[in-house]
């Protein structure tokens, strides 16, 4: 069973799933209303054809026998990868409370140190050299409205 | 003459003070990005778009447009020196640009591409003055069945170009379709797909999406593999400027890549990445001594390395005629034109004739910076490339973060850029395309909104479609395109691909 094969298969699962949940939500919003096409037409049709795409990707993977390249990626990328979406959505649940500045300098010190370890001298100096200049830039000079929060900036 | 009062217009425009500025910074901006690699032109016209809220339409689209061409620009120079492509349209240039590089000729490499992104710029540029407003005219008769079919026809032809399989490409445009369903349905209002989320009311918005897909899952990508240290080539930059051999070398395939280029970039899915590997394929089949290439031949450099810059010149014409963006980049320029009430279509020319020729005009002025730019300061670019990317990643992050935010001041664009982001990131690792998804989201409602008044027209009859002169013909080419890769495959064992292999690394 070759590489691309398998992926082939198990993407291609996922997408007739994507595809019929999209179907099923067309269906509830009406086909046909009053007489026309109704605004779950076009859905209909799209998602109908995603399904079918999908079924012809799951077949042809059956033909295939193309090798994948060897996946690479290590468990420590993976790590790095759930650290930085960690960071991200952090951002985003912070921010209203902690304010622009707090969360900024948090962010930046969490990537610097975690993911790519930077020195923790180094770490803490960019982060607030950072945060003050997209602050001075963005707020400031800019006008971009950002969360105050817990700290009168 | 209307042709020479619309140059007089362009100039009028893009050599205003504040105008010339925003050109200067944004061409600085898009060579600054190109060079570096892993930080694209999307993540900084994200950056960039709260700050355009204060400006004028015609002043913001004039500085994204320039971080756009600047990038192609800035991309080759990574390619040469370092050996990474600083931009997905430079990757064939790492093969003799580096090889020039290694045999100590970086400068005449770094120079020849310079003035052949110039020229070709410049070819781009001229051409759209001649070819975009009669296109623009003529689309102005077009009626929904006509809007519907060419819309088709663009999303078509942008799987059609896709890198890898086609019919995942199909797929992904399928997906961006039902991604571009998600709000208020354009005739009932009937809110779909919003799971009774307030913020999809009014669908998911382009920019939040397209950062996820490009700018987040990028670093997603470069954080799961290896960190290549990157080595620069230790050289003095002497003798820049091309002798007269290289001139002679290169002027037919910095001839014929502004013309290659220009023509793919009218088409959805073409444009710089397309045009610069044709064009290498084209010069190494039309050389007297082919064996030179991948050796540090010069042709192989001066062709791709305009073929692209003139590609992003020609995929303005689409995008501002007939409002279909060639790709992400250009997916974000609407969208920001949007954000400022202007819908590019056509008509912008008629509508906003300052705006249209305004740009045109900033893109002449910006390829003169670029040239005047880049040559003297290869050396700061140089510099700018030892920005370990541990001390960068955090920064791309934090840009799309506070680009995101600032578009509705809301955090759930930022949730809806980290879902983009996983999923582009999982797109990339499974060997999907996310172009022709983005084509798709931006078109998707239009398209709906074309093909049911079009059907209200004809009282729910498809025939509309097959029954009027071009649209007939728009979806006869449609399922050509379709079709001839599967007659293709029937033929010849293995893909049929646009593309020449990966760069044949």
């Amino acid at each position: 069973m070759g590489n691309v094969m398998k992926r082939d298969l198990v993407t291609g699962l996922v997408w007739v799933g994507v595809g019929l949940l999209f179907c099923a939500g067309a269906l509830r919003y009406k086909l046909i209303h009053l007489g026309a096409y109704g605004p779950g037409f076009y859905p209909f049709i799209v998602a109908c054809a995603l399904v079918l795409l999908s079924a012809a990707l799951i077949l042809g993977s059956y033909r295939s026998r193309e090798e994948a390249a060897p996946d690479t990626s290590a468990e420590k990328g993976l790590r790095k990868i759930v650290l930085a979406l960690i960071g991200l959505f952090g951002f985003g649940i912070l921010l209203p409370y902690a304010g622009f500045l707090l969360t900024t300098f948090i962010l930046l010190l969490f990537l610097l140190r975690f993911i790519e370890p930077v020195r923790w001298v180094a770490a803490v100096f960019t982060a607030a050299a950072t945060t003050g200049v997209c602050y001075a830039l963005f707020v400031r000079w800019l006008g971009v409205q950002m969360p105050r929060g817990i700290l009168y900036f | 003459m209307a042709f020479f009062d619309h140059i007089t217009m362009a100039f009028a425009v893009s050599l205003e003070p504040m105008n010339l500025v925003l050109c200067f910074v944004g061409v600085f901006l898009g060579t600054m990005v190109g060079v570096l690699p892993g930080l694209g032109p999307t993540a900084v016209i994200s950056l960039l778009l709260p700050l355009t809220f204060t400006m004028t339409p015609v002043q913001s689209i004039i500085m994204l447009a320039g971080i756009y061409y600047g990038a192609y620009y800035g991309g080759s120079t990574t390619s040469i020196l370092v050996n990474i492509p600083g931009e997905a349209a430079s990757v064939i240039t790492c093969l003799d640009g580096y090889q020039m590089a290694r045999q100590g000729r970086a400068g005449p490499a770094l120079g020849i591409s310079a003035f052949g992104s110039f020229i070709g710029g410049t070819f781009a540029i001229l051409m759209l003055m001649l070819v975009a407003p009669p296109l623009a005219r003529a689309a102005l008769r077009f009626g929904p069945p006509e809007n519907a079919a060419l819309m088709f026809f663009g999303l078509t032809m942008a799987t059609y170009l896709s890198s890898g399989s086609t019919l995942k490409a199909l797929m992904m445009m399928a997906f961006g379709l039902l991604l571009g369903a998600i709000g208020k349905d354009p005739v009932s209002g009937t809110m779909r797909y919003t799971l009774d989320i307030l913020e999809l009311g009014e669908g998911l918005g382009i920019v939040p999406v397209v950062m996820g897909l490009f700018g987040i899952s990028e670093v997603l990508i470069n954080l799961e593999g290896k960190i290549r240290e990157r080595e620069i080539f230790k050289t003095k930059f002497k003798n820049l400027l091309p002798t007269k051999t290289d001139w002679k070398e290169a002027g037919w395939p910095i001839a014929r890549g502004s013309v290659l280029g220009f023509s793919l970039g009218l088409l959805p899915g073409g444009g710089g990445i397309i045009a610069s590997f044709l064009s290498y394929a084209l010069e190494k089949k039309l050389s007297s001594n082919p064996e030179t290439f991948g050796k540090g031949a010069i042709a192989g450099v001066a062709g791709p390395e305009t073929a692209n810059n003139s590609g992003a010149g020609g995929t303005f014409i689409p995008l501002l005629t007939l409002g279909i963006p060639c790709n992400a980049v250009l997916a974000m320029l609407m969208g920001a034109l949007m954000i400022h009430g202007v819908t590019p279509g056509p008509l912008l020319l008629k509508d906003h004739p300052h705006l249209f020729w305004g740009v045109v005009g900033s893109m002449y002025v910006g390829n003169i910076l670029l040239l005047v730019l880049n040559l003297p300061l290869i050396g700061l670019w140089v510099q700018i490339l030892k920005i370990p990317y541990r001390y960068l990643f955090p920064l791309i992050i934090l840009f799309c973060l506070i680009g995101a935010y600032s578009l509705n001041n809301s955090v759930s664009d930022i949730v809806i850029m980290g879902i983009f982001g996983i999923i582009g990131f999982l797109l990339k690792k499974f060997g999907y395309d996310a172009a022709p998804l983005i084509l798709a989201l931006v078109l998707g409602p239009m398209f709906e909104e074309a093909i049911t008044q079009s059907l209200v027209f004809s009282a729910g009859s498809f025939s509309i479609f097959l029954s009027r002169p071009i649209s007939l013909v728009l979806i006869v080419l449609s399922f050509v395109l379709l079709v001839y890769p599967c007659i293709l495959k029937a033929f010849r064992k293995g893909r049929p691909s646009f593309l020449p292999p990966q760069a044949e690394d």
